[in-house]
């Protein structure tokens, strides 16, 4: 084989006065990049094979590594950037697309950090949030054109027959994630700390393990192209049905994860044989129009007898709020729009970077649209794709968003260090892996402890961004874009956002 | 008692019990001088055991009725009474290795000291967390 | 008339197998009268001797908290002349009479001293009591000793030398077998030893033994062997092993042989006497044959069984084990069971061997049968255990004296229960 034209992405600095050659880096580094010498005392590193997960890092008992971004090799260059040089390189060698994990990672704008939230200031007052209920529950379902209550008794009564809710504590859900993508003890941790937290996890398009049924009324499972591990109970046990159209990470294709990853219990969980490729092809073959798609969303609704609602999931692309109309149409009570940011475990890096549109745009549209059309109260609106703080949270609501799912967040809670290395499998923080030495290196118990601590202080920080907008209840924050203002956006960003620059009054 | 509970599964092997158990019994107590100035080196009291993507870290049970106490014959190892601790008392230690013959999971070792005495692990003293449990980045020691 | 004395239990001898036959006892009983009578003047702890010897510890008492938190009466310095088992009545030496319902005959075993011409007089100890230690510590400063004979390379011989060793005198050790510690070792075992012995400055000769000591007037002026060598020294210990101390037990229905005779239940010919320790003689675990296992953890186990035997449950003795550990210099040895299986025996043998360390099982029938470890001692204690519980090694066999042999290695349930079973408590 010629020689490469790559160089290494990440320099090791090991401190030699710090170093104690007691073998932590050796052992903890998936990537054989640490080695232990002859002579017991030094260790030395293969620099090309690291990813940058700051696994060693981490665990080192001296502090005496540093991995850090090697400088220069690549010659400055404003067009050219490292990373398309990178691209060619490898493909040259190659010959193949090029693959990635976790979302998109360009410079593109991030609205988020161009909005900027209200308080009020002595003419309304705010609130307090340590004195003062500040209500967080949301509901996800079809709301009521009216209901019709019955007031002839001593309390009054609705009499409406009201639309399958989910009850959600927080406005934070845990995103689709497979078992497979992810570990038994990555979903156990989210699935834990969905049921603490009084919110839901996503199945994601791999089934659901026997050992997670018990969790159900917290799982929202999916229904994707390749209808893994799809059957009445996995349908039946859970709190929700999302069926999956699109993903914001790769919008029109498919997913496949090899064979090596199918596992036993993971060939158990999908139904599918061990060892053998699961592929979800790009479109559901029986969906081709919204007709289509309402036929799957009431055939769903009939097997699990209208009680639970269904949402439908797709990515943010240019037509977006259109689509989002018809899927509303087609029945869904919770319409999933998933923004270019999302993440994955596996996608070619080309569509990951290129395809789709940010989720902020997305959902201002989508919320606009279907209130214009008076249909905004039919369907519940879960937005996805880099949610990462709970001032995102809280901006995507006042968007119109109802709640939220976070993927990567939740992982980053877990130890995730966004190396994007998920699609080879050897996730050094046992996260989006199967290898059992990896997997070990999470335990659910700390992740579940974890995850809640990181809903909770969200929860915390948006009782007091509430409070200080005199708002004391997350539902009456939903699409109110009053509270939000735009910097450093053209017109034409604030138009679609619907938001007025910062410095304008009411 | 408390004791150290092993949970296997999630013991990822990075053997940091071991190197924060030699630290805590060194003479400095501080890790960089331990390993690279002190010697001889201390020893660690956990011996870590792995088999394919197995393993776990293993440190004296102390024992109910404990061999190793039952056989030492100069009164060295022995329990203490309110913690319940089984531990080596160093001076009056002989290293005669009675009590290497008798405990059955193979956790006394011989240690070089101003003489060669048995060592063991001592719960740290029996006061708080052992650094082992302390110390272990995944939780799979417990001390309950 | 002499001063009858009535107790429930009544311990004869007061070391180790007494010290955990009260323990037991108490137990099971809390109230019931336990008498000892020893003949020592404080708990002290045997095999220390020879460490007190080489300064290694200070102190010759025991600490043990057997002992020290388990006060029972102690008459201490006085001995038992007499004894019938069958109408449970003992003599002490002072006239005084005790009258028992349960007694335990602990009384240890005493040196084999040769007939060999010019022992008897000045120079030449024995070392198994308090005694000989001061007696010989003040000869070895007394006399100004430089140079010392050992004869026995037996345990005792072994261990009086590492003490010889540290108080830096010249020692001559004379061995009549072809190998140290004959029925603990193996010929390469051995040698290990003997090459730590010389690296000491110890002069090993095998396969001879003293003809006749030669004295000058009442001092010992040397010793001639049986190849004719004529040896220079001003001192010698004699070590060639111990009996058990039966003689006393004459006329008293205990039935003796070499030692006394137990059954499962630690119980002698007489119904209500029990026995444990080095005096008696029981069967050995792995041969099933009858012999004296004079050893510390054999006093301990036949202690406890006898004293819960004697309380009233029902506790059987699994047989005894030989084992024993010895250390010259930086060589370590740990030895239990068969360490030499006779030819016809279908045993088979594991050896594994680098430098310096030397490490061999014997198995039988899928079971560990027998062991020698040096240098790499460590785990020897997982192997004695398995031998002990008489686990197959089938499932591990492959594994045996591998580096990284260890728990993990042991069928999962198997190691569970050690690590958190009933077997021992976590
Ligand atoms: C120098 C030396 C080193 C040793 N090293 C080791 C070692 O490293 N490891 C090991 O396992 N074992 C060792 N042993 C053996 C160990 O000491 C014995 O196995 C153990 O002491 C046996 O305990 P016992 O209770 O049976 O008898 P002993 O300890 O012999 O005690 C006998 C007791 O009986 C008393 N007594 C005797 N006759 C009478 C009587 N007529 N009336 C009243 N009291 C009487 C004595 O005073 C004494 O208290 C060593 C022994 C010696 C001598
Ligand atoms: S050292 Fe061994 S025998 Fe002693 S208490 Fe600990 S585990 Fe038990
Ligand atoms: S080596 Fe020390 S602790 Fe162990 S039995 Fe001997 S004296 Fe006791």
């Amino acid at each position: 084989m010629a020689k490469s034209l790559l160089f290494p992405e990440f320099k090791i600095d090991r401190d030699k006065e710090r170093c104690i050659s007691c073998q932590v880096c050796v052992r903890q580094c998936a990537n054989d990049v640490h080695e232990g010498s002859d002579n017991e005392d030094t260790v030395l590193s293969q620099e090309e094979n690291c990813v940058g997960c700051q696994r060693c890092v981490n665990l080192c008992p001296t502090n005496a590594l540093t991995v850090h971004k090697r400088e220069g090799g690549f010659r400055p260059n404003g067009n050219w950037s490292e990373q398309h040089l990178r691209g060619i390189y490898k493909q040259a060698e190659s010959g193949g697309i090029l693959l990635t994990g976790m979302g998109c990672d360009r410079s593109y704008p991030i609205y988020w950090d161009h909005l900027l939230l209200n308080a009020s200031q002595v003419t309304n007052p705010s609130i307090d949030p340590l004195r003062e209920p500040i209500e967080l529950t949301s509901y996800l379902g079809r709301k009521e054109e009216k209901l019709d209550i019955d007031w002839s008794g001593e309390f009054p009564l609705v009499q409406t027959r009201l639309a399958p809710q989910l009850e959600l504590k927080v406005p934070v859900v845990f995103s689709a994630m497979s078992y497979g993508s992810i570990s038994y003890n990555a979903f156990r941790s989210l699935a834990e700390a969905a049921r603490e937290v009084g919110t839901f996890c996503n199945s994601g398009e791999g089934g659901l393990h026997p050992d997670f049924y018990p969790y159900g009324d917290n799982i929202v499972v999916q229904v994707a192209s390749g209808r893994f591990g799809v059957h009445r109970d996995y349908l039946r046990v859970a709190a929700a049905v999302e069926i999956k159209i699109g993903q914001g990470a790769k919008p029109g294709i498919g997913g496949h994860l090899p064979g090596e990853k199918v596992t036993k219990e993971i060939s158990r969980t999908r139904k599918i044989p061990e060892e053998s490729d699961a592929i979800s092809p790009a479109p559901h073959h029986d969906i081709y129009s919204i007709e289509d798609l309402e036929r799957l969303v009431f055939a769903i609704k009939e097997a699990i007898n209208y009680k639970k609602p269904v949402a439908v999931k797709i990515a943010a692309v240019h037509n977006v709020a259109a689509i989002a109309s018809g899927v509303v149409r087609a029945g869904a009570d919770i319409v999933t729009i998933d923004g270019i940011r999302g993440g994955t475990g596996a996608a070619p890096q080309v569509i990951r970077d290129n395809v789709g549109i940010p989720i902020e745009l997305a959902l201002a549209q989508v919320d606009e649209r279907l209130r214009s059309e008076g249909i905004r109260h039919h369907s519940s609106l879960l937005i996805a794709g880099g949610i990462r703080s709970s001032a995102d949270v809280i901006k995507a609501i006042a968007l119109g968003a109802d709640a939220v799912y976070v993927g990567t967040a939740a992982l980053v809670g877990l130890g995730c260090h966004l190396c994007q290395k998920c699609y080879t499998g050897k996730c050094n923080w046992g996260i989006a892996t199967q290898d059992p030495v990896l997997t070990k290196r999470l335990n659910p118990n700390i992740g579940k402890r974890r995850l809640v601590n990181l809903i909770r202080a969200w929860s915390f920080e948006i009782k007091e961004m509430l409070g200080g907008m005199g708002v004391n209840a997350i539902e009456s924050l939903r699409g109110n874009r009053e509270h939000l203002r735009a910097v450093g956006l053209s017109k034409e960003e604030c138009a679609v956002l619907g938001v007025k620059a910062a410095g304008e009054g009411w | 008692m408390k004791k150290i509970r092993i949970q296997e599964e999630f013991c990822i092997g990075c053997r940091l019990c071991e190197i924060n158990c030699l630290v805590k019994h060194s003479y400095s107590g501080k890790i960089i001088k331990a390993f690279r100035e002190e010697s001889p080196r201390a020893l660690p009291r956990i011996r870590v055991e792995e088999e394919g993507y197995l393993s776990f870290a293993l440190q004296c049970r102390h024992c109910e009725d404990a061999p190793c106490v039952e056989n030492c014959m100069s009164g060295a190892m022995q329990r203490d009474r309110e913690t319940g601790t089984v531990f080596c008392d160093e001076e009056r230690c002989v290293g005669c290795w009675m009590c290497i013959m008798s405990c059955p999971l193979g956790v006394i070792k011989r240690e070089q000291k101003t003489r060669r005495i048995a060592s063991k692990c001592d719960l740290c003293g029996g006061e708080g967390e052992p650094v082992c449990v302390a110390q272990c980045p995944n939780e799979a020691l417990l001390y309950e | 008339m002499s001063e009858i004395i009535q107790t429930n239990y009544l311990l004869i001898g007061y070391s180790v197998s007494s010290w955990f036959a009260a323990q037991a006892i108490r137990e099971e009983d809390d109230s019931g009268r336990i008498l000892a009578i020893t003949e020592d003047d404080k708990a002290y702890s045997r095999p220390l001797l020879s460490y007190v010897l080489g300064n290694r510890s200070k102190d010759i008492a025991y600490f043990g908290e057997v002992v020290s938190h388990n006060p029972i009466e102690v008459w201490w310095g006085s001995s038992v002349i007499n004894l019938d088992g069958v109408e449970r009545w003992a003599e002490l030496s002072d006239g005084r009479k005790v009258e028992f319902e349960r007694a335990l005959i602990a009384t240890g075993a005493i040196p084999v001293f040769p007939p060999i011409r010019g022992a008897s007089g000045e120079g030449i100890f024995t070392f198994t009591h308090i005694d000989d230690l001061e007696r010989m510590s003040a000869y070895i400063h007394k006399e100004n000793i430089e140079n010392i004979l050992v004869l026995g390379g037996g345990f005792i011989g072994l261990k009086t030398c590492e003490a010889l060793i540290e108080l830096g005198l010249n020692i001559q050790l004379v061995e009549l077998a072809p190998r140290l510690l004959i029925n603990m070792t193996d010929e390469k075992s051995s040698r290990h030893l003997e090459k730590a012995l010389i690296k000491e400055g110890v002069d090993i000769i095998l396969e001879d033994t003293v003809e006749h000591f030669e004295r000058e007037g009442q001092k010992l002026r040397g010793c001639v062997l049986k190849s004719g060598r004529s040896i220079s020294c001003r001192m010698a210990v004699v070590a060639i092993g111990v009996r058990p101390n039966v003689a006393w037990l004459k006329g008293s229905g205990v039935q003796v042989d070499r030692g006394i005779l137990v059954n499962r239940f630690q119980e002698t010919s007489c119904p209500g006497v029990f026995a444990a320790g080095d005096v008696t003689e029981t069967m050995n675990m792995v041969t099933g044959e009858r012999s004296v296992t004079a050893i510390w953890p054999e006093a301990v186990i036949q202690g406890k069984i006898a004293g819960k035997n004697m309380a009233g449950k029902r506790d059987v003795y699994p047989g005894s084990l030989p084992l024993n550990a010895v250390e010259v210099g930086e060589t370590a040895l740990i030895s239990a069971g068969l360490v030499n299986p006779p030819g016809d025996d279908d045993c088979e043998i594991l050896v594994c061997e680098s430098e310096g360390s030397y490490q061999k099982l014997v198995l039988k029938e899928n079971r560990i049968v027998g062991l020698v470890f040096v240098k790499n001692i460590e785990k020897a204690g997982i192997y004695i255990h398995l031998l002990r519980q008489r686990i197959s090694i089938d499932a591990f066999r492959d594994k045996l004296l591998q580096p990284d042999f260890g728990i993990i290695s042991l069928p999962s349930n198997f190691r569970k229960h050690m690590v958190e079973g009933a077997g021992i408590e976590v």
